[in-house]
């Protein structure tokens, strides 16, 4: 027996469907067989009867009843291989038959009392009242001066022919089973071809879940089975993937965290030692707080980002003039851009003042990680340029464009994952992108990367702006305010313009 | 998948092509046509016991079959002797021998039967098998009439009797008809023979049995001499001439035309024949018998319709009237009716149309139309017509159907109340 689960489910389908189908298939077969040899014997008698009652009647006399031939003569026009012919008067009464005896007694089965009445060929099936045997009896008025004088009725049996008709049911019964046998041997087949990949898918996904990952599906399955099998490989090998690159972060990020702390260590070592000039000592502390800081940023960093997986993000939301933002950005990394002797220009095509909602700080944390990093990735005596122009649908388009050393294709998709680096040595936890990106998101907006190797790469960050009165409206109410707060829960189904 | 079609294909295949092989090989054709599959109903245990024992006992010899008008089977089942256990008696053919028909006699043994005694029949041919009680002692008796297969020579009538071991002749005669009635009004059987000495006389002689003797035999009762110069009468009915009195008539033809019957009944013990051919001529021959059922005899005779008295015989469309015998009035008229001479059909009248309907000269033809119309008024009361199969689909919304064979119709259309074949006043014959 086929254990639970599809297989049995499917093979248990086909065989309730096909047994069903055979089992009607059956009925009518022997519905029809049966009508068919009936009718066949029915008309054979009939028609011979009709034939025979013509013919006999061109040679009925006038008076030929008193003939002593007559119904010897009767007997010998009407008679008819394998039956029983019975000549009746119109009362039922026997009177010959073609047996040698004498008739028991009035016939009384329907058939007679119909052809009394004058229908042709009437006829009866039943059991023989002596005899018990099943036969059909077909009776068929003798008109005689246009009178129904006598009634001509053949009696044969049914029994071979019930006989032959119940070897051709089992007969055909045996076929239906040998069928259903054949049909369900295939639906076992066909089961196989479904229960076994899902098996085996089965069996590698429970490998999965026991952490084994690097385990695949193997075989080459069609349509919907071999998207599950690539499906469930991709998400192995993702996984895989993802835990590497945070394996490649807690060791960058130890190594982050390492380095300030050894400055650190190294200095109040230094300095608990004691017996350094003051310049010596201010150079000491000075490293020392310089490194903290750092640290404190990374963790800072670490703590947003999570706070967005989170989604415990918390937005302080105000309006905000995006220009005077992009400006004060500048001003932050003008002196890092020259440093490295890159311009920094803003480039407005919109020609008037463009506000946002949103929460200033964290827009400025945005665009503060994309200039930075556009200056960190670009080459000395390059520039950047920040483009501010209006799109449809009002909104504002804020591009952030180097001749930088650009993104290879294979890195530009994953480069706003989480903890991916192109390049592990330039120091950073690898969050700057996926937190920009969450944050725009948070302000329903979108960031784009577009880059070339060795081209140079565009940010672009589309904005959605306040509509031109209520910005002039707004101005009215607080001009210059740029972090004139409610503070707002960041979470999607936060009160302002929040889908 | 794959291994299963591979082992579907290495077991299954084979057994199905070997079960299809085994099936058309076997010659066992699967659909047979149903007529060979008929077969002649069982008779019932005791029936089918008795009629193998006959068959083995016969050994091949063919059972004969009267030609008897009342009862043509040919094995009959009665208890001969009064001993309480019934007999079968059984004609059957030696062709090759000298003596060509035998009678058998088995009695019943349980469940199966007994051959118990063999006899000798006389002629060629079994004309007539009855089974009663000629004699009045409570055994029943065979009287079986036997002929040469001539039908110009004499028949012989014999009586038989059983007693469980030898079959005895009571009686052997020479007969043209013979019939077994009681004209004496004595409640005992008597047998009336009538000879035809071909074209001279014929002769009526009713015997019966007399056990006043010690040994028992036939006497006879009266005979009576008919001077008939016939061949043979063309028929004899026996029974009821009056309520009460019983007699019989014979119907004699002189040529193909001409017609008359006898009725003759037994007076104080002598018979007599009651009516003058003159009264019972008839120019066709008409059966005698009991036309309307009432269980008198009625003699038939011919009339002319009004108006068709000076046309060619051949085409008269003739009207026959029944007559019963009363004793007061001599012939008494019961009924009329049309009747096609070809045997077709028959129109009783209602007896209010006696004399007062005729048939219309103009325009009916015996083989096409008939117009039966009052004699006084020309009104038409009934027609008869004949149709071809295809005019009779527009007429049989009104006509009524007569009688139908292979290309025509015979229609009935009454302007009265009658109605044909139904109804019992003028319908019944």
């Amino acid at each position: 027996m086929i254990k639970k689960g599809i297989g049995r489910q499917i093979v248990l389908h086909y065989f309730i469907v096909v047994f069903v189908t055979l089992l009607l298939v059956e009925g009518i077969f022997t519905v029809v067989i049966r009508t068919y040899y009936y009718d066949t014997i029915y008309n054979h008698i009939s028609n011979h009867s009709t034939w025979a009652s013509d013919y006999f009647q061109k040679f009925v006399r006038l008076y030929a009843e008193k003939d002593p031939n007559y119904f010897t003569e009767m007997l010998r026009t009407f008679e008819l291989s394998n039956t029983e012919l019975m000549i009746l008067n119109n009362k039922g009464e026997v009177k010959a038959s073609s047996t040698h005896f004498q008739a028991d007694k009035t016939i009384q089965t329907s058939d007679v009392p119909q052809a009394i009445a004058g229908v042709q060929g009437s006829k009866w099936i039943g059991r023989q009242p002596t005899t018990g045997e099943l036969v059909m009896s077909v009776s068929t008025p003798l008109q005689v001066r246009g009178e129904n004088r006598y009634i001509v009725r053949y009696v044969t049996s049914l029994e071979e022919v019930n006989s032959k008709l119940m070897s051709l049911t089992v007969f055909s019964v045996g076929i239906a089973g040998a069928v259903l046998a054949l049909v369900t041997l295939f639906s076992i087949g066909l089961a196989n071809s479904i229960v076994k990949p899902i098996n085996n898918i089965r069996a590698v996904s429970a490998q999965m879940a026991r952490g084994k990952f690097d385990v695949r599906i193997k075989g080459n399955y069609k349509y919907e089975l071999g998207e599950l099998a690539s499906t469930l490989n991709f998400m192995a090998q993702e996984i895989v993937r993802s835990n590497q690159i945070k394996d490649d972060f807690i060791s960058s990020i130890s190594h982050e965290l390492r380095t300030p702390l050894t400055g650190i260590k190294g200095w109040s070592e230094t300095l608990t030692s004691g017996g350094f000039d003051p310049a010596e000592t201010k150079i000491g502390v000075g490293i020392i707080a310089k490194e903290t800081e750092r640290l404190i940023g990374l963790v800072e960093e670490i703590l947003d980002f999570s706070k967005l997986q989170q989604n415990e993000m918390k937005l302080v939301i105000g309006r905000v003039n995006l220009k005077e933002l992009l400006q004060e950005i500048m001003l932050n990394v003008w002196a890092k851009a020259e440093q490295r002797q890159i311009q920094l220009q803003l480039d407005d095509k919109s020609n008037r003042t463009l506000f946002v909602i949103g929460d200033g700080n964290r827009l400025k944390q945005v665009f503060l990680n994309i200039v930075d990093n556009a200056i960190k990735f670009s080459n000395e005596n390059s520039w950047i340029e920040l483009v501010v122009s209006l799109q449809d649908n009002n909104q504002v388009l804020v591009e952030i464009v180097d001749s930088g050393i650009g993104i290879s294709e294979e890195h530009l998709n994953k480069v706003k994952d989480r903890f991916f680096q192109v390049n592990h040595q330039g120091g950073g936890t690898g969050l700057g992108l996926a937190i920009s990106q969450q944050l725009v998101e948070l302000h329903n907006g979108k960031m784009d990367i577009h880059s070339e190797l060795g081209v140079g790469t565009t940010v672009s960050i589309l904005l959605p702006l306040i509509e031109q009165s209520e910005a002039d409206e707004m101005k009215e109410d607080g001009d210059n305010n740029l972090l004139n707060g409610n503070q707002i829960d960041g979470r999607p189904e936060g009160n302002i313009g929040y889908e | 998948m794959n291994e299963v079609m591979q082992w579907t294909m290495k077991r299954w295949v084979p057994a199905l092509v070997g079960c299809f092989l085994l099936l058309v090989l076997s010659g066992c054709t699967f659909i047979s046509d149903p007529k060979t599959l008929m077969k002649t109903p069982e008779l019932s245990s005791e029936k089918a016991s008795l009629k193998s024992v006959i068959e083995a006992e016969l050994k091949g010899a063919p059972i004969v079959s009267p030609r008897n008008v009342s009862d043509v089977s040919a094995i009959r089942v009665a208890d001969l002797n009064k001993d309480g256990i019934d007999e079968a008696v059984v004609f059957y053919e030696t062709p090759e021998e000298t003596v060509r028909i035998h009678g058998l006699i088995l009695a019943r043994l349980g469940d199966t039967w007994e051959p118990k005694v063999r006899f000798d029949g006389e002629g060629q041919v079994l004309e007539s098998f009855d089974l009663k009680d000629m004699t009045g002692d409570g055994h029943i008796d065979i009287i079986a009439g036997f002929s040469s297969g001539d039908k110009e020579l004499q028949k012989g009538l014999t009586i038989y009797t059983y007693d469980a071991n030898e079959v005895e002749k009571l009686l052997s005669l020479p007969y043209n008809h013979f019939m077994i009635d009681d004209l004496n009004l004595d409640s005992t059987p008597d047998i009336t023979v009538v000879t035809v000495k071909k074209d001279q006389y014929s002769t009526v002689t009713t015997y019966q049995y007399d056990a006043s003797f010690e040994s028992g035999s036939f006497e006879e009762l009266d005979h009576i001499q008919l001077e008939d110069h016939i061949t043979e009468y063309y028929n004899a009915v026996h029974g009821n001439i009056t309520p009460k009195v019983k007699g019989i008539i014979l119907d004699a033809a002189l040529g193909t035309n001409d017609a008359y019957s006898h009725v003759i009944v037994m007076k104080d013990g002598k018979l007599v024949d009651l009516l003058d051919q003159d009264f019972t001529y008839k120019a066709y021959p008409i059966m005698s018998g009991d036309v309307n059922d009432d269980g008198i005899l009625e003699i038939g005779r011919l009339e002319i319709p009004k108006g068709w008295e000076f046309i060619a015989f051949d085409e008269i469309p003739w009207l026959f009237s029944y007559y019963q015998w009363d004793e007061d009035k001599g012939l008494k008229f019961v009924m009329q009716q049309y009747m096609d001479l070809q045997g077709r059909f028959y129109f009783s009248f209602p007896n209010d149309w006696r004399g007062n309907v005729t048939i219309d000269t103009k325009n009916s033809d015996k083989n096409k139309y008939l117009r039966f119309i009052r004699i006084d008024n020309n009104e038409t009361l009934a027609e008869i017509r004949f149709f071809s199969l295809s005019e009779w689909e527009r007429y049989k919304s009104d006509w009524e159907l007569l009688a139908r064979d292979n290309d025509k119709v015979i229609g009935f259309l009454s302007h009265s109340e009658l109605r044909v074949n139904k109804g019992e006043k003028e319908i019944k014959r």
